[in-house]
């Protein structure tokens, strides 16, 4: 290994321990609502290790509470999930060559974050800053439930209530230089923080889909803007 | 012997893993135009603006005012020095130290 790859590597584990502060108080969480849900230790590790849905994992503890079939649960996991479909589409073609024989490793530990820091922190997507980054987020998740499920809340409620903000605060994070780039990126931002504050409105569209249809519509209104625009002034390309 | 949350957790894995697997293999068979191209890279930009608003405002149980300073700090730190870490934690250390004042 050189020093670039060293560098990336430590690079990586530093992007994640960003991604841990923010998974650690979720996964907790996570722990201590699972005891309470009836299921065991290993069904609890489980679910964050071998499934690693994050936000799915509550609705299923949710749904699983109030009686809810396997079967539903599986198709409401499988609507929270079909994001990843389009985030790994575009990720896929940032991936490096060294990054190929990977790729089995490199989806299961997709997540929102490790996708948003690979593709906007990184020209192309390489194993020694990814495998890093996404091992630490993906540890995280699991030591959290399994501390949550055996200790409880063990961090003091301020500072666990704190740690909430991480992930938004690591999202903001990732777009604040991206803003500098170029001005058309605040448009994009802004028309999908706009919809989606519509959609929380739209009562009968449930929640699990939300994230995809203003992915799509975003996509969709910018391409619109793209072709009105292809014979005007071209300075932000 | 399957138990009901057994069957669960593999359902879930299946329905979670493919998802995330498929779009690796299958891309780089499809002839993408320039046009599908410059979609995807709106896919990033969407998906965090959606991710934040309006869930950031509440990212502080029952402090939204809080949320958004927090939200503030992350952005400001980025500013002045572009490391998530830094960002992050100042953030995290901001929201406590308001908490603990309130």
């Amino acid at each position: 290994m050189n020093k670039n790859s060293r560098n990336e590597v430590k690079a990586g584990f530093q992007s994640g321990l960003s991604i841990a502060l923010g998974f650690l108080p979720i996964a907790m969480t996570f722990g201590i609502l699972a005891k309470s849900s009836g299921i065991t230790l290993a069904q609890c590790v489980a679910f964050s290790s071998i499934v690693y849905a994050g936000a799915s994992q509550f609705v299923a503890l949710d749904l699983l509470n109030t009686g809810a079939g396997v079967l539903s649960i599986i198709f409401t996991t499988l609507l929270f999930n079909f994001r990843h479909f389009i985030m790994g589409a575009s990720l896929s073609t940032k991936l490096n060559k060294n990054g190929l024989k990977w790729r089995p490793l490199i989806a299961f530990w997709m997540t929102d974050e490790t996708y948003s820091i690979a593709y906007l922190k990184q020209e192309s997507v390489g194993i020694y800053f990814y495998l890093p980054m996404a091992a630490t987020a993906y540890l995280s998740l699991s030591v959290g439930s399994l501390l949550g499920f055996q200790l409880g809340g063990i961090l003091p409620g301020a500072l666990n209530q704190s740690m909430g903000i991480a992930l938004y605060a690591m999202f903001l994070a990732i777009l604040t230089p991206e803003f500098k780039k170029s001005f058309k990126t605040i448009g994009v931002v802004a028309t999908s923080a706009i919809l989606n504050l519509l959609i929380h409105n739209i009562k009968f569209i449930p929640q699990g889909w939300h994230i995809i249809i203003v992915i799509v519509l975003t996509v969709i209104i910018w391409n619109i803007m793209d072709k009105n625009n292809k014979n005007e002034v071209k300075y932000d390309e | 012997m399957m138990n009901k949350i057994t069957t669960l957790i593999i359902g879930m894995m299946i329905v979670t893993y493919i998802p995330r697997l498929l779009p690796f293999y299958i891309i780089e068979r499809l002839k993408i135009s320039d046009q599908v191209k410059k979609s995807l890279t709106y896919i990033p930009y969407a998906a965090l603006g959606a991710m934040v608003v309006p869930g950031g405002f509440q990212a502080v149980d029952g402090h939204p005012v809080i949320s958004i300073f927090a939200l503030g700090v992350a952005i400001l730190l980025t500013a002045i020095k572009e490391n998530l870490f830094i960002a992050v934690t100042g953030s995290v250390l901001f929201t406590y130290i308001c908490l603990l004042a309130v």
